[in-house]
């Protein structure tokens, strides 16, 4: 867990408590800080586990720090950057849609049936673009073991607070795949195992590389890198496509019954069994019948309700199939030719001269 | 001088740079954007859209994929809008999906420019809107990323103006430095407000703004229906205008294929059926399609696959007609039908909460009204009536409201009946099974709809005008007339009727409740109680049972004065509550905004001094 504390580790080094920069010349201060901070794992950046556990981790600490980062911001902290900021982005996009549905709500019970909707509209809404974004990433991830979504914990450097040059640290989490232009390829190499390029050997085969590579980092690094783009391209392709069925969803009869009043006394009356175990079972029934099962039934609904409705889940259905297509054919090595490593490169004429040079120069010693 | 290097690349660039050290470097060229031409919109669009084509292929950096977001908003919004446009019934409703996607796109775009960045360049200079072009052609947000701002771009001029705002001192030191630091904090406080209050502002200002259009709206675009239903239906019935035949259906006609042309009208019967009976009399429905299909039987009789000329002629005339019938059933829709979005439904629609105004009714009675049960509502409304000091000035006002929209539905009433008096022949001599049993044209369907709808109007609206009569006449009877025909008066009515005793109450009651109508309907209605099960203008036949009876007869007595005061006091209470509470909502936002750009650019622990007469900046103290 401490692998997670975005301030604590840092005080957990009571050696200095921060690491000291100063000035911007190098100094033998600061030489010898950057060497501790080297030393010290948790102030280094770090690829952390694809699990999903891993990234509901991440993003649990991401979100319960948006406060901070609102208060800080509001006092306008000159350490505040634009991950933080992109951060706070969330907050309008969440708090958007729950207040679009109480602008429905509150005009009553005349506007009820469109209530449900924005709610069910709102809901659906989020879970298509969710939905959408892993109709990539899923194929992206499973026949290219590339998981675009895996977090790392970034340090991130604040100003100068002292003499000394002493520059405190802030955990960030981003993703390794985030960017294009500054891709995060260091935190890919294997620093402590007996093979730098393990990782990348690994992703080699996964995107059906015939033989061992040479170098695989550098042959892949522009394949993952257009990988990369394709996949954010198609992603934002997809958003329109999804949500348009969300909301064609959302419309449907089987969310009639999702109005403030029944939602609220559906989870009174699972409340009101005794025993908890009653409690829980009632308050997961009223989230099955309220949330869940009119899930398919309203999929079934719209598809049923007009031909465009079909036409666009049947679009949407060949772009996702399309989109893959080209992403995993774009990035497979196949046809590829590839330089194996040395030792398994073939013998030439060349290569032969320098080989017996090799052997009379040490003969020679 | 500029540098030079050899083709060959033999020269070494650190020679000449150490032979000419007073040398110009490139300049950045970035520059920040003063103006932007109207049309940037459109090129910056174009050069998305080539930059999304270029990434689908894998091409692209991080800035070009940063804009894809912008495209994907746009289309997934008109996704969404030309969804719910397609889930709603009426071309009204269908236009507000679309006027609430604009209102949402111009509340994002607008927040951040009028109420944040506005007032806070008012108040420090700082233009948090800025933008500017890089050296590489890039468009971005001035300071948008605080760790990253240019500001080799911007002029000691403009920074002195920025200070000057921020009241610097003027004889600090390094005191661009000074500025620079104020600026970054009011970024970041102005970036992190707007992020902060996006997500309430955006629906708020455009739940309020599209509430504002919806008036206008729906009046364009009804009145853009009636138009063009007119205009149709002029046109179908220009005996000059020649009605194009269906080339399909003609190549059909021609070679005689008869299972081609019933599938074709069968087709255009159900559409007649789908398009209007739903909408305009439920029990109605599905029989439009049986004028079509009797007329179709008739004309083909046993053909199978040869038709003679008469026949021929005969169904391009029955195309000709079903052309004609769904010209004025789309006239009828237009104007009077009973469905959102109709013209006339709309303007009737608006006189409720006119005539609640006129009647005197203030926020307290409204609310009143709004929640009591029905005792309580006829007691508050019969009180409120009797006590209208200048009723006749009162009953004047209620008079003038709904002479326009009378006048309008009158006048439709007319063009229908005009138009629907030259159906002859073909499908018009066709008769179908309607509601109970009647066989009716396709005319007598149409205009029993036309004079529904008129009855109900004038039943609903005219009656309300009549309470200063009543009030005068039969004054304990103010009460009865407000409660309108309840089950128990009308029960009573009934006995009375079929009794005949106590006839001078019976008429007392007729005049109460039916005094608005003309003496031929008010005559109907006491034929129809003497003897529900005798055919009056409503054809009461066998077999009916008394709900349907009560029904009808309901349907044609309109809204009861009590039901149409109390519902136009629910949906103004109701819109009340909305504006209250969107309204409250908003000015919390509008506070919360106001409160933290007051506050910007002030010291603070994040922020220490910079002000001190010729002090330092916040660099130098360290």
């Amino acid at each position: 867990m401490s692998n997670f504390s975005i301030n604590k580790p840092i005080q957990k080094y009571n050696y200095q408590r921060y690491v000291s920069f100063k000035g911007n010349e190098p100094t033998e201060d600061k030489k010898q800080n950057n060497e501790k901070a080297q030393e010290v794992p948790n102030l280094q950046d770090k690829a952390l586990s694809s699990s999903p556990l891993s990234k509901l981790k991440t993003t649990a600490l991401t979100t319960a720090k948006l406060p901070e980062y609102a208060y800080r911001g509001l006092k306008g902290d000159q350490n505040a950057n634009f991950y933080e900021f992109l951060q706070l982005g969330n907050i309008p996009y969440l708090v958007g849609g729950g207040v679009l549905y109480k602008c429905f709500d509150w005009g009553g019970k005349g506007a009820a049936k469109n209530a449900n909707l924005k709610l069910a509209g709102v809901l659906l809404y989020y879970g298509m673009i969710k939905a959408s974004q892993m109709a990539i990433d899923t194929p992206v991830k499973m026949f290219r073991g590339i998981d675009l979504n895996q977090p790392y914990r970034h340090m991130s450097d604040l100003k100068v607070i002292d003499k000394k040059g002493t520059s405190p640290k802030r955990t960030e989490y981003h993703k390794l795949y985030e960017s294009v232009d500054f891709t995060r390829w260091d935190l890919l190499y294997d620093r402590n195992g007996k093979k730098v390029n393990s990782k990348y050997d690994k992703l080699a085969h996964k995107m059906n590389a015939n033989e061992e590579m040479n170098d695989s980092d550098s042959s892949l690094k522009p394949r993952i890198r257009s990988l990369i783009i394709q996949a954010k391209a198609y992603k934002t392709l997809l958003i329109a496509p999804f949500v348009t069925i969300a909301i064609g969803m959302a419309s449907q009869k089987p969310w009639e019954n999702l109005t403030t009043s029944s939602i609220k006394e559906g989870y009174q009356k699972a409340f009101s069994n005794k025993g908890i175990l009653n409690k829980a079972k009632y308050a997961g029934l009223t989230t099955y019948q309220h949330f869940v099962k009119p899930i398919p039934d309203s999929f079934k609904a719209y598809w049923g309700s007009n031909k465009t409705a079909q036409g666009v889940i049947l679009g949407t259905a060949a772009l996702v199939g399309i989109a893959n297509l080209h992403i995993l054919s774009k990035s497979s090595l196949k046809k590829e030719k590839i330089a194996p490593p040395p030792d398994k490169q073939p013998e030439t004429a060349q290569t032969k001269e320098v080989k017996k040079e090799n052997v009379k120069e040490g003969g020679n010693k | 001088m500029s540098i030079k290097f050899a083709s060959n690349n033999t020269v070494l660039p650190q020679a000449s740079f150490s032979q000419n050290e007073d040398k110009e470097y490139n300049k950045p060229k970035g520059h920040l954007i003063e103006h932007q031409p109207i049309t940037h919109h459109i090129t910056d669009t174009y050069n998305t859209t080539k930059d999304f084509y270029k990434a689908l292929k894998g091409e692209g950096t991080d800035y070009t994929l940063g804009r894809l977001n912008d495209i994907a908003t746009m289309a997934g919004s008109l996704g969404i809008a030309a969804t719910l446009a397609k889930a709603n019934p009426s071309k009204s409703s269908k236009a507000m999906e679309f006027v609430g996607f604009g209102t949402w796109f111009a509340s994002m775009a607008l927040w951040p420019k009028l109420f944040i960045g506005m007032p806070v360049k008012a108040k420090t200079g700082v233009d948090i809107n800025q933008q500017y072009v890089d050296s590489y052609g890039r468009k971005k947000r001035f300071l948008e990323d605080a760790q990253y701002i240019p500001w080799d771009l911007v002029s000691d001029k403009k920074m002195n103006h920025i200070a000057d705002k921020m009241n610097l001192p003027k004889t600090m030191k390094n005191r661009r430095e000074a500025t620079e630091d104020k600026i970054r904090q009011v970024s970041v406080q102005a970036n992190t407000l707007w992020m902060l209050t996006a997500g309430l502002s955006t629906p708020l200002m455009s739940s309020l703004l599209a509430d504002t259009l919806q008036p206008y709206v729906k009046a364009g675009v009804e009145k853009h229906n009636i138009n063009k239903a007119q205009q149709a239906l002029e046109n179908a019935f220009d005996s000059k205008k020649e009605i194009k035949i269906d080339p399909k259906l003609e190549k059909n006609i021609k070679s005689g294929n008869v299972a081609e042309i019933k599938d074709y009208f069968a087709n255009v019967g159900q559409k007649l059926n789908d398009k209007y009976a739903p909408k305009l009399n439920d029990k109605a429905a599905v029989k439009y399609k049986n004028f079509v299909d009797s007329e179709l039987t008739s004309i083909l009789g046993n053909s199978k696959d040869s038709l003679n000329l008469g026949q021929q002629n005969a169904l391009k005339t029955l195309y000709k007609d079903t052309d004609k019938a769904d010209k004025l059933l789309g006239y009828f829709k237009a104007t009077l039908g009973d469905c959102e979005g109709s013209g006339l439904a709309n303007e009737w629609g608006k006189v409720p909460q006119k005539m609640l105004n006129t009647l005197q009714f203030n926020k307290k009675d409204i609310k009143e009204l709004s929640s009591a049960n029905s005792e309580d509502a006829a007691k508050l409304v019969t009180k409120k009536l009797s006590s209208l000091k200048d009723d006749t000035h009162v009953v004047n006002k209620l008079a003038d409201i709904i002479q326009n929209p009378l006048e309008n539905t009158v006048k439709a009433q007319k063009t229908i009946e005009k138009y629907s008096k030259m159906l002859t022949g073909g499908m018009f001599n066709q008769k179908s099974t309607v509601g109970y049993g009647e066989q009716k044209s396709f005319q007598d369907l149409l205009n029993t709809n036309v004079v529904e709808r008129l009855d109900d109007a004038n039943s609903t609206f005219r009656r309300m005008t009549r309470f200063q009569e009543v009030a005068k006449s039969t004054p304990n009877d103010l009460k009865t007339f407000v409660k309108g025909v309840s089950d128990n008066s009308f029960h009573e009515l009934n006995l009375l009727s079929k009794q005949g005793q106590n006839p001078k109450r019976y008429e007392e009651l007729i005049k109460l409740h039916f005094g608005h109508l003309s003496d031929d309907h008010q005559n109907f209605i006491k034929n129809a109680l003497r003897n529900q099960k005798s055919k009056g203008a409503y054809e009461l036949s066998e077999g009916l049972n008394p709900k349907d009876v009560y029904k009808i007869q309901k349907q044609f007595l309109g809204q009861q004065p009590l039901g149409f005061l109390q519902d136009a006091a629910k949906q103004k209470q109701v819109y009340k509550n909305w504006k209250g509470a969107v309204g409250a909502l908003s000015a919390a936002t509008l506070l919360f905004t106001a409160i933290t750009i007051a506050m910007m650019g002030k010291t603070n622990k994040y922020n220490p001094d910079v002000k001190s007469e010729g002090g330092t900046n916040t660099n130098e103290q360290h």
